[in-house]
């Protein structure tokens, strides 16, 4: 079987297979650092040990900021998810005054630099009286995914065939029962999408939350950072090991389910 | 536009194509003289666009050769083949004017500007819309839009013209619109010209040559009336529509003739066919056309339906075409035959319900084999 | 939109209400943030522009700023360079396999997290790193090159964060290009690096301007990366803003120039939606 003539020469095809290895290269170097048996970096490599997931996992302050990490992104990832989906049908199927300006607004969370969202919400609560921990992490964190959540949603509402929300209603189905029986079960991909960003970004996010932890409450990202500073050893490249099986293993199950390009697509 | 090139000939000789495990062009074989407009026919997934990219030069044939005026031009590249092809839609550059498209062609042959613009005048006179050489293709409607891409790819005098379904975006009275002024361009140009379409009423308006193709194979070639009113095998006449086909018995055979019956009907003589098939087999298909059935009141007798086809059956439906009258005939074993009968004054119009016998000459039954040309 | 489609408008605006709570929570959050920037220092209390006067006035901070556009412009091109091929190669590419390649570096990069990211960096471009104990090895070099604690390795870092944003940006505008174009322009005899320049280029540039927006945005609000591969030395305006609380404890001047900043970042998210605009508007591009 001959190749085909391909449109793009194959200079092109050289940068686009190193920018890929570019992408790959700090992902796949700390995986396999993980496992590294010194302490510092050699080459060639010292052995295969995985002392560095001991040290991660019997580490008492990490083992704590996982457990907040988990626990944030378990809360916010169903809020934003919650609060994205009648939004994101009122700003599509909506019709009012004022619509653009209000969807720049919903927005701008995503456009405003995260050490100014995480300063102006480290005053807020303070001035509440709320102060930093926990609560105050899953506020800041549920405004800020919001964006990503609605979008991903209304990406996908965009896409919908109009004739099954016209035949519905043409069949007397009040909008309500519109929205529960026909668009809701075509947002899956959306859901999936928008809610695999807030996840990642309610676990991943390091610019507000530095500002919202406390002593007894720190995220996983706050934690290692403050680790990587202090000590200088492959435990956060156990972390790091950890996590990006974790979240590999998460969208290879929900690209089965919904399909990768489509997920992608909806970005 | 200067003088065209006498028309190039062209060869496919032995062409396959596999994708994978599935074979999509299975050794093609055609030949055409210069001049000539060859149509490639047939249902989707037949492989006729996979061979029309070949030769522009596209996808990369596993095996065999394509010759234009005996000489290969498989090693050359494909902008350079000067196959210049027209699309079936998205054509245009968008973002450039009617007449930047149509120089585009040129300027990439190193054309001088003045003379770059004068043949692509000339071009757009050609098609009759030298009033919109300023506009841009956002501004054109479809048929517009087809008649600059035509223009653009005639403008580079190409040896080979090459459309892929040209006019299948367009509705239908602009359709046939197209598809004569097509027909006459390429006649008066003698551009030698390969169209794909799955229009087997287009196929039969706009070439000298028609390939009936159909999983990767051609299933008949041949000039549009051969094929029309002799199909040879069951899917070329299902596919060129408008015969009934119908089961025969075969009583016996001699040589190239046979002796058929159908039905109950009468014993007839039909040509075999240049293979040798039907002397093993007990029953074949027969073509017929509608036009060519007649219809009677009581059983056929006389001199007048000697070796004629006969068959019985009922009247189950009659549709007033104007000029004629379509009847639908129920047989007695289930099927059923279309027959299409001018409406005279005098004769009365046979009601549904009623027993009629159908006759057709022998030579009006175009005995279908089995299988497809190889 | 169909007209059957529209939900009243009592329902529409129902449907906003979790969403306008957030927004009342985030804003509240800013109005009181920005609400310090125009607080006199000192117990006369009242509201003064003395703060952005200190900030737009000092320098050092303008310097900042100034350095946070540069490379950010830098990373744009960057990404623009890179990426581009690349959401090419993906949305034309026949080979699946190779498709899917990409596609997964992409993903990857975006699950790997950003702390892990950037000690990862610092292992590798470390001075005794995989690169410089790749180079010492090989006998290129004897010396370590320097590639962090400075703007190299910010560079570095900051790229690979923001490439995946103008790549999948970039995707739907390429894919958006008729195929046939591209083919139409090779029949009638142009070479691929033709076609490309004079069809697919101009066509695409909507799309760059799209996704250089995104990526602009993304890299003018950095703060992680150049907060752990700078060493101090390069600091971008995220970073500033952070010394001035944390270090310097100056809140009224740092929201004063957080402000600043956010409007500074909300003016290029206007002059690429202006942009965009014209180059859609310009030449009639309406895809067929």
């Amino acid at each position: 079987m001959r190749a085909d003539f391909t449109i793009y020469s194959r200079s092109f095809f050289m940068l686009a297979l190193l920018a890929a290895l570019f992408l790959l290269l700090p992902v796949v170097f700390i995986f396999l650092y993980a496992f590294h048996t010194g302490a510092y970096f050699s080459l060639p490599p010292e052995g295969f040990s995985l002392r560095w997931f001991y040290s991660f996992f019997g580490n008492e302050r990490f083992r704590q900021a996982m457990w907040v990490s988990i626990g944030i992104a378990a809360i916010v990832t169903p809020l934003s998810l919650l609060i994205s989906v009648p939004t994101a049908y009122s700003l599509v199927r909506g019709q009012f005054r004022g619509r653009e300006l209000l969807n720049l607004f919903i927005m701008s969370p995503l456009i405003i630099p995260g050490v100014v969202t995480g300063i102006a919400f480290l005053i807020f609560m303070s001035a509440l009286g709320i102060g930093p921990g926990f609560i105050a992490l899953v506020l800041a964190l549920t405004c800020f995914t919001l964006p990503f959540a609605v979008r991903a949603l209304v990406a996908n509402m965009h896409g919908l065939r109009p004739e099954l929300e016209e035949a519905a209603r043409n069949l007397g189905a009040s909008e309500a029962s519109v929205f529960r029986h026909v668009v809701l079960p075509q947002l899956r991909p959306g859901l999936l999408a928008g809610g695999t960003f807030v996840f990642v970004e309610a676990i991943d996010n390091f610019s507000i939350t530095v500002f919202l932890t406390t002593m007894d409450v720190t995220t996983l990202s706050v934690e290692s950072y403050g680790y990587i500073r202090d000590f200088d050893d492959p435990t956060v490249a156990a972390m790091a090991a950890v996590l990006v099986v974790f979240s590999v293993i998460l969208v290879l199950i929900m690209g089965r389910v919904v399909g990768l390009d489509k997920m992608f697509r909806v970005e | 536009m200067g003088a065209m090139k006498k028309g190039v000939s062209l060869t496919i000789d032995a062409v396959c194509k596999s994708y994978g495990d599935v074979q999509v062009l299975k050794r093609i074989a055609l030949d055409i003289e210069g001049g000539k407009a060859l149509t490639l026919l047939g249902p989707s997934g037949c492989g006729k666009s996979t061979l029309l990219r070949i030769i522009a030069g596209f996808v990369r044939a596993d095996a065999g050769d394509v010759r234009l005026d005996g000489q290969s031009i498989l090693p050359v590249p494909p902008n350079r083949r000067e196959t210049a092809m027209v699309f079936q839609s998205y054509t245009l550059f968008p973002h450039m004017s009617v007449i930047d498209n149509v120089t585009f062609g040129l300027k990439m042959r190193q054309v001088g500007r003045s003379q770059a613009l004068q043949r692509a005048a000339e071009a757009l006179e050609m098609v009759k819309l030298s009033h919109l050489a300023d506009r841009y293709p956002s501004q054109l409607s479809g048929g517009q839009m087809q008649r600059v891409a035509l223009a653009r790819a005639l403008v580079t005098e190409p040896r080979i013209l090459l459309l892929d379904e040209p006019f299948g975006a367009l509705d239908k009275n602009l359709r046939e619109e197209m598809q004569v002024e097509l027909r006459k361009l390429q006649t008066s140009l003698g551009v030698t010209s390969v169209c794909v379409t799955h229009d087997q009423q287009e196929a039969m308006v706009i070439s000298d040559y028609i390939a009936v193709m159909n999983d990767g194979q051609v299933a008949q070639f041949g000039t549009p009336l051969d094929i029309y009113d002799t199909p040879q095998s069951e899917f070329v006449a299902r596919f060129m529509g408008g015969s009934n086909i119908v089961r025969a018995d075969v009583i016996k055979t001699q040589e190239s003739r046979c002796a058929l019956q159908v039905g109950d009907g009468r014993a007839f003589q039909a040509y075999a066919g240049a293979s040798a098939m039907v002397s093993e087999r007990k029953a074949v298909a027969l073509a017929i056309k509608p036009r060519a059935l007649q219809i009677m009141d009581m059983p056929p007798e006389g001199a007048h339906v000697n070796g004629c086809m006969t068959v019985s059956g009922v009247v189950s439906n009659q549709v007033l075409l104007g000029d004629s009258i379509a009847y639908e005939i129920s047989l007695p074993d289930g099927n059923s035959l279309l027959a299409e009968v001018a409406r005279d004054r005098g004769t009365g119009i046979h009601p549904v319900g009623k027993s009629v016998w159908l006759y057709a000459p022998g030579e009006a039954c175009v005995v279908l084999e089995d299988g497809i040309n190889a | 939109m169909h007209d059957t489609l529209a939900i009243s408008r009592r329902n529409a605006l129902w449907g906003l209400v979790p969403a306008l709570i957030v927004l009342l929570l985030f804003f509240s959050a800013f109005g009181i943030f920005f609400l310090s920037s125009l607080q006199a220092s000192g117990e006369a209390g009242g509201l003064t522009m003395a703060h952005y006067a200190r900030y737009l006035g000092s320098p050092s901070e303008r310097d900042v700023l100034w350095r946070t556009l540069w490379i950010s412009t830098e990373l744009t091109l960057g990404s623009l360079i890179i990426g581009y091929p690349m959401a090419y190669v993906i949305v034309r590419s026949a080979s699946s396999g190779w498709r899917r390649f990409l596609m997964l570096s992409l993903v990857v990069t975006f699950l790997s997290g950003t702390v892990t990211r950037a000690y990862a960096w610092l292992i590798i471009l470390g001075n005794s790193g995989l690169i410089n104990t790749f180079l010492r090895k090989t006998g290129f070099t004897d010396a370590p090159v320097h590639l962090i604690y400075n703007e190299t390795g910010v560079f570095i870092s900051l790229l690979h964060f923001v490439l995946p944003f103008f790549v999948l940006t970039m995707m739907a505008p390429l894919k958006n290009i008729s195929r046939s174009l591209e083919d139409a322009a090779v029949n009638l005899g142009a070479s691929r690096w033709r076609s490309f320049f004079l069809v697919t280029l101009p066509l695409s540039v909507p799309g760059i301007v799209a996704a250089s927006s995104l990526t602009f945005a993304v890299a003018l609000s950095s703060f992680l990366f150049p907060l752990v591969l700078g060493g101090g030395r390069v600091r971008m305006a995220a970073n500033a803003i952070y010394e001035l609380i944390f270090t310097r404890f100056d809140l009224p001047l740092a929201s004063a120039g957080a402000t600043v900043f956010l409007v500074l970042s909300l003016f290029f998210v206007w002059v690429f939606g202006m942009l965009q605009r014209a180059v859609q508007l310009g030449p009639s591009v309406r895809q067929q």
